[in-house]
């Protein structure tokens, strides 16, 4: 049920357009108003108040958004644009009506396996470093290493997990990784399946019980252990963790003359206000660019929580791209999914028009590879 | 567990695999009736989701049956699936299932004999591997 206070909200809009000219999917789809922040917040009302039925359109319209938070930042009324659009798809998810998740939904489905209990998870293997199966100091992978097998590119699973387990090493830290836990259940939140999104958020937090830090490579998982779990331990993303360390003396860097340009990904600028740790990371080593939209102006990857991938996404993705190619030769992004997405892309130079060289590298992978031999 | 008795989609291509099934009716092989056959154009055709909910819902073991390399209706499709199963069960195993779940034969349309005999193999090995861990809280799944 959407709430008398965020309904309030949607009457603070005055339609004066603001996300009509700054919504980047907006750009791309040109359509009718329920494409955009002030069309989503009426289609909300009507849903809420039981003045719209659910029908195919209303669902486009609600989920055709990457919940990336430019809107709401810009809005000039200080309306909770993403908050209201995600309480109107559990509106919908709970009157039945599924998901429409891209991939046909596999994500939905493995992150509903990783909820089960008694299964020997076995990816361990694919680390390369010291590690153990419990600890105080907990490395949160999320749901990396099941994301690789179903994308029929390279995603390198395996030397992020392991890119994070070796600056845990230089640290002197032993992390703990307990694959035990569950998907962290971001994708369940922002698709309306509260339900589902309080078990995995119950189990993962009786898994995480007792511990004193986690740390995300993952700009989703870190958004929403932070902000909603409640944990006693410290939440941090690794960008944030590295910046620590290498504040402490603890990293050393060989530097390189390549040129780094860095993506916001939503989940850490906009929704979690982190927009200078990486850029304090990345700046101690290389020739660090700013693209032409950055920190709080970033635009969105295209897609959030594996849903609505269509042709408007990837022209969103296209333009990002591009953007980072006129500024640098290396296109950062701490985020697995923007990861996955930007790497799509790159997959098929034969099927995008002008398509620009440009190498896409996850944080974690990048810092660890600069790490100097000590 | 004697009377364990496992369950099997099979997902078979409607120009091979699922006539192969039919001959196999006609010519009164034996096969067990483990087996549940979900006819699908192409063995190219079949999503990694249709897999994972077949394990999630219920099932031991998913079958995907499809023609010889070569002689693919559509040219390609069986190459698709390969590579697709191939990655499949590497996530069966990081999600802690035994890849032996999935299964992948080739077995084109005279082949009754053939498709009689893998379900057989199939059913005695999902009893020996026994129930799919995801059995337990029917219905929890997607």
């Amino acid at each position: 049920m959407i709430s008398e206070q965020l309904l309030l909200d949607i009457t603070k809009c005055s339609r004066c357009g603001k996300c009509t000219a700054i919504c980047p999917m907006f750009e791309k789809t040109k359509g009718w108003d329920t494409g955009v922040a002030r069309g989503k917040l009426l289609v909300s009302w009507g849903l809420a108040r039981g003045e719209l039925e659910i029908n195919d359109k209303l669902i486009e319209a609600l989920y055709q958004c990457p919940t990336c938070m430019l809107c709401e930042q810009e809005c000039t009324a200080g309306a909770k644009v993403t908050e209201i659009i995600r309480e109107a798809r559990a509106l919908i998810v709970e009157r039945g009506a599924s998901v429409p998740f891209s991939h046909r939904g596999t994500f939905d489905t493995v992150a509903r396996i990783t909820l089960r209990d008694g299964l020997h998870r076995d990816w361990l293997d694919l680390i390369k470093g010291d590690f153990r199966e419990n600890g105080e100091t907990v490395y949160f992978p999320g749901s990396l290493p099941y994301l690789e097998p179903v994308l029929d590119f390279d995603l390198g699973a395996a030397r992020i997990i392991s890119a994070a387990v070796t600056i845990f090493n230089r640290a002197g830290i032993r992390p703990a990784i307990i694959t035990q836990l569950a998907d962290s259940g971001h994708d369940a939140f922002w698709s309306g399946q509260y339900q589902f999104f309080n078990a995995l958020k119950e189990k993962n937090s009786r898994l995480l019980a007792g511990t004193k830090m986690i740390v995300t490579t993952c700009a989703e998982d870190y958004s929403i252990l932070k902000s909603e779990y409640s944990l006693e331990a410290g939440v941090y993303h690794i960008s944030q963790f590295v910046r620590d360390l290498i504040r402490e003396g603890k990293l050393a860097f060989s530097e390189g003359a390549e040129r780094v340009t860095f993506h916001d990904p939503c989940r850490l600028g906009r929704h979690t206000g982190e927009y200078d740790a990486p850029r304090e990371v990345l700046k101690t080593f290389v020739d660090y660019r700013e693209m032409a939209r950055y920190g709080k102006d970033a635009v969105c990857c295209g897609v959030g929580a594996w849903m609505n991938c269509n042709k408007y996404s990837k022209q969103l993705r296209l333009d990002r791209v591009k953007e980072a190619a006129e500024a640098a030769d290396t296109l950062i992004t701490a985020c697995s999914k923007c990861l996955s997405h930007f790497s799509c892309l790159m997959t098929e130079p034969e099927k995008v028009e002008d398509l620009p060289e440009i190498k896409i590298v996850d944080f974690t992978e990048f810092v660890a590879r600069n790490l100097k031999d000590t | 567990m004697t009377d364990f008795e496992p369950l099997i989609i099979a997902f078979a291509c409607n120009w091979c695999s699922y006539a192969a099934s039919d001959v196999a009716g006609t010519s009164r092989s034996y096969y067990p009736a483990n087996v549940r056959i979900v006819r699908v154009m192409c063995s190219g055709m079949v999503d990694p989701t249709y897999i994972l909910r077949a394990l999630a819902g219920g099932a031991d073991g998913v079958l995907i049956a499809g023609c010889r390399p070569g002689d693919c209706h559509y040219i390609s499709g069986n190459t698709k699936a390969e590579k697709m199963v191939e990655r499949m069960k590497i996530l069966l195993h990081r999600l802690g299932l035994e890849n032996e779940r999935l299964r992948l034969q080739w077995i084109s349309s005279g082949e009754g004999g053939l498709f009689a005999r893998t379900i057989e193999e199939m059913v005695d090995r999902l009893k020996e591997l026994g129930p799919s861990p995801l059995k337990e809280g029917k219905g929890k799944g997607a």
